[in-house]
C-alpha cells in the first residue's frame, strides 16, 4: 500500500533527523557499492541511523527476496523432495490424521499455523499434491491433469493421507524438529522420506536467478534403481509421465540443465479420413492441444476439417481430415506444427545445506537410497534402545519381586532410608543387567503396584523378557546387515504399492521430421517473368504451382544464372525469368535440360544437371561466363526425363542440313557447373519438340529404418528395393492382416507389423493360421491382391492367430505334436508347404495342417529355389560402380544401367531400361537382368512406367 | 495497490498509460506532465516487513526510477519502516524495527517477555500504528548518485537472468535463522 502525505513547510519538523543528515547525503561518499555491483559490498541490513545508497537498497531486499524465494519458496529440499509448503501442508495433514477425510478448508487452515501466507496458494499447491496420486487419497472433485479442469472449491473436497505416505514419510522420532515462523508449534526441519519422493512426483519451481524442473518418473523403476544403488550396480532412470503419451529421451543427459527430451502424443488412425489422438505429451491438457490444433489450421499449416474432443474417462480427440489428404502425412504434419510434439528442457536444481545445487537425477537418487538407509539404521537404533530400556526395567522388575527386596523397605522411616534399601538389596544382582541401575529406576520400583506382586507370574515376565531378547536379536542382526534390511524394505514396498504403478510413457526414438517436408501447400506462386518478380501477393500475374509458405523457389534467368530464394509476398530476382519452381534440397532426382548460346555469337551449348546443394540467394552461373549468353531452350524434369528435339538452324551459305535430331537422352548428366556439350556451332533459328521423354534415371531405393519405424532414401536400416512409380510395399501384420503401400516416405506402419518387403505380385503368400472355431492349424497359400485396403486373411475368431507368414518359394515347417491319449510320443512331421497345399485365394481356410494335435510348429529353413523363379530376399546394399557416364556428385539413389552387370542375382527388377525401338548409343547400356516378371522369359527387357 | 506491481524494467513510457496501476499512480501524482505539478512533496512506499514487501519496495523504486527519475533525484521518494518486532510484558510495551533494538527491549522487559513478529501491515492495529507514522516516524529517503550507475544497477537486478547474476545470488544467500534462536537471550 502506498501512503501519500501531505506535507508543507511547517511539518517539516515532523520528519526525522534522517532526512536533514540526507540533504547533505547526496554526496558520493555516502554511497555504497557504487562501481562495485557483483563485488565486495558491505555488510547487510541498514538500521535507522545510517542512511543507505539506492544500491544498498536494491542489494539488500534483492538477495533477501531472492534467498527466500530460493530457499523458502520455489526449489524443493533433496532430503525429503517437498517445498516448504509441501512439508508444512504434510506435517499438518499428519498432526490431524485419524484416518478420516478431512475437508480441505479445515486442512488449509491448519497448515497457516506453520505457512503464514494466503490460503489461495496452500489450496493450489494441496490440489497439485493430491493429483501427483502418491501421498494423498482425495474425495471429491480434485480436478482433471488431462483435461485442466480445477478442483471444486476447498470447502467442497476432502482428503487424507495415503498409507504409502504413512509408511515412508513421517517418524516423529527421527525427524528434526524446529519452531514454527511464530515460535508457538514445532515443524520439521525436513521429513524422514524413506522413499525418493522428488524423482517420483517431479517438480516445478521458478524462483529468482534460477529455475528447478524435474521430470517425474516411474515408481517401480525408483525402486529396482535405488536397490541396485544399495547393491552398488549401475543404473539409469529414465522419466515417466502421469499422461502417458511417448518420449524420446536420447538428450535427456541425467535431467541436468542443458538436455532435452521430446514428447509426443499417440495418434493412430481410425480410417483414411479420421485420427485419433489416444495420449496426450507431457506438458498439454486436451483443451492447449485442441487450441494448437486449430491455430495451426488456421495458420494454414495443416489441414483439418473438424476435431472433436469425446474425452471422458480416456483421452480421444478425434481428428477429421479433408477428402485428399494423406493420413500419414498429416500424423506428420501434427507433429511438426502443432502441440502434439513437444521439447521440454529438465533442469534440475534442489537445495542442499541451504544451498541451491545443480545435480543430476541419478545423483538424487544415490542421495535418496542414502538417505533411507540411514533413516533405516536410525530407526533401528532408536528401537533398539527403546527394548534395551525396557529390557533394563523388567529385569530390574523380576529382581525386585524375585527376590523380594520390597521387603527391605518395611522398616524405613525417611525417604532416603527407602531408597538406600533398595539400592542395598539390588546390590548383589546388579551384574545381570546390562546397564547402571539410576535414582529414576529405583523411584520407579517404588511405584509398582501392589497387585503386580501378588499376580506376579514369573513365567509371564520371563516371556516377556526373552520376547525382548528375539527381537533385539534380530534388530542387532538387520543392524549388521543394514543393506539387505534395506533391500527387504524396498522390496516389500514394490510389493504392496506397485502392482497399480506401471510404466505409461513408451520410450521410443523420434526421426526428425523436417518441416519442409511435411509442410502443406498453403499459398499459390505467382510470377512475372519479364519484370522479373516472384511471390505469393502478386495474384494479377500468371499462376505457377501452389507451394508451402516456408519453400525455396529456384529461379533460372535468360542470362543463365540460377538463384534460389525464400518464397516472400513479391521478390525481384532479376529480368526475363525462365523457369522457376519449388526447390527441395538434394533433389538430385529432377534434371534440367538446358541448352544456351555462348556470348552473342558462339557455340550453341547443351547440358543437363540437376541442383542439389545451393547457398540461398546466391547467383550461379550455369554458362561458360561469356557475357551476352542466352538460354535458349531450357526444361525442368522432375524424373530424369529426356525428350527429343528438333533443331532448326538459321540458314546459311554452304549450310546443308538446316535441321536435326537431338535426343537429350544421349547428353550426359553432369553438374550444374558444367558448361556442356556443344550442340552447333551454328545459330539456332528454332527449337521443337518432337517427342516428350522417359525417365533415364533408374529406380528408387527404398530402406525401412526399424528403430523408427518409417521409410527412408537414406540408407538407414534395410534395403527394401528399388521402386519405380507403381511399386508398392507388402506388409503383413500379427493380426493377420495384409496390405500394400506406396513407398512414400511419410507412411506409417503398424506397431504389430511382422514382415514389410518390396511386393513381388507373382509371388505367393504362404500362411499358418490358426481357427478358433474349428480350434485346428490350417496352411494356406495365396496371392495378394492389388487392393489398396488393409485385408484380413485368416478367420475371425477371438481365438483365432496368425502363427506363420512368409514369401518365400519353399518353406519348410516342423510340426511337434503333443502327447497322444496313451501317452506316446508322435514322431515331429516335416511340411513342405509348397507342395502341401495349391495357391487359392485369401479368404480360403487352406488345409488343415495334421488331424492330430499340434503342441507348436517349428520354421525350419526354406528350400532352395529354382533358378528361373524369382529368389527370395537377403537384399543388401550394392556399391553403386560409377561408369564415368553419372557424375560423382549423385547419390546412390541416381543409378545407372550399367550397374546391373555387377547386380547379384537378388534384386528381380529391371533397374533401368530404354523403350525397344530407340537406338541407345553411349551410356545406355542395357544389359537384361537375370530376373525379369514371370512369364516374359529371360533377356527381354520390359518398359513400365 | 494490490498484489504486486509489474516489473517496469525495459519497458517503454507507454506501459503506464496501458498499466491501470501505474496510470492512476501517475495521475494521483499529477506527474504526468512534468515535475512542476507534482501534488505531494513527499512519497512514501509502505509494504510489509516480509521479503515480498522487499520485493514490492524494489519494483516501485524501479518504476519510479524509469520514468520519472528527477521525482527521485528531488528527493521526494521514501520507504516507510514499520517495526518487525513488538516486545511487550504486562507493563510495558516496545516496538523494534531490528535485532539490535530487540535484543536491547528484551533486555529492559526482562523474565518472559512476549515476543511478536510483524509479518504484515495488516497485523499492525489503528491504534498502534498511528504512533508509527506521528512524529517518531521513521523514513529512509531514497537517494540516486551518478545516472550511469542507476542503469547498471537496474539491468542487474531487475533485467534478465544472467550467469553472473545467478552466481551473485547462490554466493551471498540470506538464511533465516529460527525464531527461537532470536528469542534466546543474546550473549
Amino acid at each position: 500500500m502506498i501512503e501519500e502525505e501531505e506535507e508543507n513547510s511547517e511539518e517539516q519538523e515532523n520528519l526525522p533527523k534522517d532526512e536533514e543528515e540526507q540533504e547533505s547525503g547526496n554526496t558520493p561518499g555516502n554511497t555504497e557499492g557504487k562501481d562495485s555491483l557483483g563485488d565486495e559490498f558491505s555488510s547487510g541490513h541498514h538500521s535507522s541511523s545510517d542512511v543507505i545508497h539506492v544500491a544498498g537498497m536494491y542489494q539488500n531486499w534483492f538477495l533477501d527476496y531472492a534467498s527466500y524465494v530460493i530457499l523458502e519458496r520455489a526449489v524443493p529440499g533433496v532430503n525429503d523432495g517437498l517445498k516448504p509448503v509441501q512439508r508444512r501442508i504434510l506435517h499438518s495433514l499428519r498432526e490431524l490424521d485419524d484416518g478420516r477425510y478431512h475437508k480441505v478448508a479445515n486442512l488449509i487452515g491448519n497448515t497457516m499455523k506453520y505457512h503464514p501466507h494466503g490460503d489461495a496458494s496452500i489450496g493450489d499447491a494441496l490440489v497439485q499434491l493430491g493429483q501427483k496420486d502418491l501421498l494423498i487419497d482425495m474425495q471429491g472433485n480434485w480436478g482433471n491433469i488431462l483435461t485442466g479442469d480445477s478442483a471444486a472449491a476447498p470447502r467442497y473436497i476432502e482428503a487424507r493421507l495415503s498409507k504409502f505416505a504413512l509408511e515412508v514419510a513421517f517418524n516423529h522420532k527421527t525427524t528434526e524438529w524446529q519452531a514454527s515462523y511464530d515460535g508457538r508449534g514445532k515443524e520439521p526441519v525436513a521429513l524422514p522420506m524413506k522413499f525418493p519422493l522428488l524423482l517420483a512426483q517431479g517438480v516445478e519451481g521458478i524462483a529468482v536467478g534460477l529455475a528447478c524442473k524435474i521430470m517425474p518418473h516411474n515408481f517401480n523403476e525408483l525402486i529396482d534403481a535405488s536397490i541396485k544403488v544399495l547393491r552398488g550396480k549401475n543404473f539409469e532412470i529414465l522419466p515417466d509421465f502421469p499422461t502417458a503419451g511417448l518420449a524420446d529421451f536420447s538428450q535427456y543427459n541425467k535431467g541436468l540443465r542443458g538436455g532435452k527430451i521430446r514428447v509426443r502424443a499417440r495418434i493412430g488412425q481410425v480410417d483414411k479420413k479420421s485420427l485419433i489422438i489416444s495420449e496426450l505429451p507431457f506438458g498439454s491438457t486436451t483443451t492447449s492441444l485442441i487450441d494448437s490444433i486449430i491455430r495451426a489450421n488456421d495458420k494454414g499449416k495443416i489441414k483439418v476439417k473438424k476435431v472433436e474432443d469425446n474425452t471422458a474417462e480416456n483421452v480421444e480427440i478425434i481428428i477429421h481430415l479433408p477428402p485428399g489428404t494423406s493420413p500419414d502425412k498429416s500424423i506428420d504434419a501434427l507433429y511438426a506444427f502443432t502441440d502434439c510434439e513437444n521439447s521440454i528442457s529438465p533442469n534440475a536444481c534442489i537445495i542442499e545445506d541451504d544451498k541451491p545445487q545443480f545435480i543430476g537425477v541419478d545423483e538424487i537418487l544415490k542421495i535418496s537410497a542414502q538417505r533411507t538407509i540411514d533413516l533405516l539404521k536410525l530407526e533401528l537404533e532408536i528401537r533398539k534402545k527403546e527394548l534395551e530400556n525396557q529390557w533394563h526395567f523388567l529385569s530390574l522388575e523380576r529382581i525386585f519381586i524375585e527376590k523380594r527386596i520390597y521387603r527391605d523397605i518395611e522398616e524405613s522411616e525417611t525417604w532416603e532410608a527407602v531408597i538406600k534399601a533398595i539400592e542395598k538389596g539390588l546390590k548383589p544382582y546388579l551384574g545381570d543387567l546390562k546397564q547402571e541401575v539410576t535414582k529414576d529406576d529405583i523411584v520407579r520400583l517404588t511405584e509398582i503396584k501392589i497387585k503386580r506382586i501378588s499376580k506376579f507370574d514369573s513365567n509371564k515376565a520371563d516371556d516377556n523378557i526373552k520376547k525382548i531378547e528375539v527381537a533385539l536379536k534380530e534388530i542387532k542382526h538387520n543392524l549388521n546387515n543394514l543393506i539387505d534390511y534395506a533391500v527387504d524394505y524396498y522390496k516389500e514396498l514394490k510389493k504392496k504399492y506397485g502392482a497399480q504403478r506401471k510404466r505409461k510413457t513408451e520410450i521410443k526414438s523420434f526421426e526428425n521430421i523436417i518441416a519442409a517436408k511435411v509442410a502443406v501447400d498453403n499459398v499459390k506462386l505467382y510470377v512475372n517473368r519479364e519484370e522479373g518478380f516472384a511471390g505469393f501477393a502478386m495474384r494479377k500475374d500468371e499462376y505457377v504451382c501452389d507451394c508451402s509458405d516456408i519453400d525455396d523457389i529456384i529461379f533460372f534467368r535468360a542470362d543463365g544464372v540460377m538463384i534460389v530464394s525464400r518464397i516472400s509476398t513479391k521478390t525481384f530476382v532479376g529480368k526475363d525469368i525462365v523457369h522457376l519452381g519449388v526447390f527441395k534440397k538434394a533433389d538430385s532426382r529432377t534434371i534440367y535440360n538446358m541448352i544456351y548460346r555462348d556470348g552473342a555469337r558462339g557455340n550453341v551449348m547443351m547440358k543437363r544437371f540437376a541442383v542439389t546443394g545451393v547457398t540461398r540467394d546466391k547467383e550461379y552461373l550455369l554458362t561458360k561466363g561469356k557475357d551476352s549468353s542466352k538460354v535458349i531452350y531450357f526444361t525442368a524434369n522432375p524424373n530424369g526425363e529426356s525428350e527429343v528435339l528438333v533443331v532448326n538452324l538459321r540458314p546459311k551459305p554452304r549450310l546443308k542440313k538446316t535441321k536435326f535430331e537431338l535426343d537429350f537422352g544421349n547428353v550426359a548428366i553432369k553438374g550444374r557447373g558444367a558448361g556442356g556439350n556443344i550442340l552447333t556451332k551454328n545459330s539456332v533459328s528454332k527449337i521443337v519438340l518432337k517427342e516428350k521423354g522417359v525417365s533415364t534415371l533408374g529406380a528408387r531405393k527404398i530402406w525401412f529404418d526399424d528403430a523408427v519405424q518409417r521409410l527412408n532414401v537414406d540408407a538407414r536400416g534395410d534395403l527394401l528395393g528399388e521402386f519405380h512409380a507403381d511399386d508398392k510395399i507388402l506388409t503383413i501384420t500379427q493380426s493377420g492382416h495384409y496390405e500394400l503401400h506406396s513407398f512414400s516416405l511419410s507412411n506409417h506402419f503398424d506397431e504389430d507389423m511382422i514382415l514389410i518387403e518390396k511386393w513381388r505380385p507373382n509371388r505367393p503368400v504362404t500362411a499358418i493360421h490358426y481357427d478358433g472355431a474349428k480350434k485346428l492349424f490350417f496352411a494356406k497359400r495365396f496371392l495378394v491382391e492389388a487392393q489398396n485396403r488393409k485385408l484380413l486373411f485368416i478367420t475371425e475368431h477371438a481365438d483365432s492367430f496368425l502363427e506363420y507368414a512368409t514369401t518365400d518359394g519353399k518353406p519348410v515347417v516342423e510340426v511337434v505334436f503333443s502327447k497322444t491319449k496313451s501317452g506316446k510320443e508322435r514322431a515331429n512331421e516335416k511340411i513342405e508347404l509348397e507342395s502341401f497345399i495349391g495357391i487359392k485365394g485369401f479368404k480360403a481356410s487352406g488345409n488343415r495342417v495334421s488331424q492330430h494335435k499340434i503342441k507348436n510348429i517349428d520354421i525350419l529353413d526354406p528350400l532352395e529355389e529354382d533358378s528361373e523363379e524369382e529368389e527370395a530376399e537377403e537384399l543388401e546394399e550394392k556399391p553403386t560402380t560409377d561408369t564415368g557416364s553419372v557424375d560423382s556428385d549423385t547419390d546412390a539413389d541416381l543409378t545407372d544401367t550399367s550397374d546391373i552387370e555387377e547386380e547379384p542375382e537378388e534384386i528381380q527388377d529391371v533397374k533401368s531400361y530404354h523403350n525397344k525401338e530407340r537406338s541407345a548409343p553411349g551410356p545406355a547400356a542395357q544389359t537384361p537382368a537375370k530376373q525379369t516378371k514371370k512369364g516374359t522369359g529371360d533377356g527381354q527387357i520390359s518398359l513400365d512406367l | 495497490m494490490k498484489g504486486k506491481p509489474l516489473n517496469s524494467y525495459g519497458l517503454t513510457k507507454k506501459i503506464v498509460y496501458e498499466n491501470e496501476e501505474f496510470n492512476l499512480l501517475q495521475s494521483a501524482l499529477n506527474i504526468e506532465d512534468s515535475l512542476e505539478g507534482l501534488r505531494y512533496n513527499n512519497i512514501v512506499i509502505a509494504t510489509d516487513a516480509d521479503v515480498d514487501g522487499m520485493h514490492i519496495r524494489l519494483l516501485l523504486i524501479t518504476f519510479f526510477l524509469q520514468f520519472f527519475p528527477d521525482l527521485v533525484k528531488n528527493n521526494h521518494l521514501y520507504i516507510l519502516q514499520t517495526p518487525l518486532f513488538r516486545v511487550r510484558n504486562k507493563k510495558e510495551t516496545h516496538y523494534c524495527y531490528d535485532d539490535e533494538e530487540k535484543r536491547a527491549a528484551m533486555k529492559k522487559v526482562g523474565v518472559n517477555p512476549e515476543i511478536t513478529r510483524f509479518k504484515g501491515l495488516g497485523e499492525i492495529s489503528p491504534n498502534e500504528f498511528k504512533h508509527f507514522i506521528g512524529k517518531d516516524i521513521r523514513l529512509d529517503p531514497v537517494i540516486i548518485g551518478k545516472e550511469s550507475t542507476i542503469q547498471k544497477m537496474l539491468e542487474f537486478y531487475m533485467g534478465k537472468n544472467t550467469p553472473l547474476r545467478q552466481e551473485f545470488i547462490i554466493d551471498n544467500l540470506v538464511v533465516e535463522k529460527d525464531i527461537s534462536e532470536e528469542t534466546a537471550p543474546a550473549a
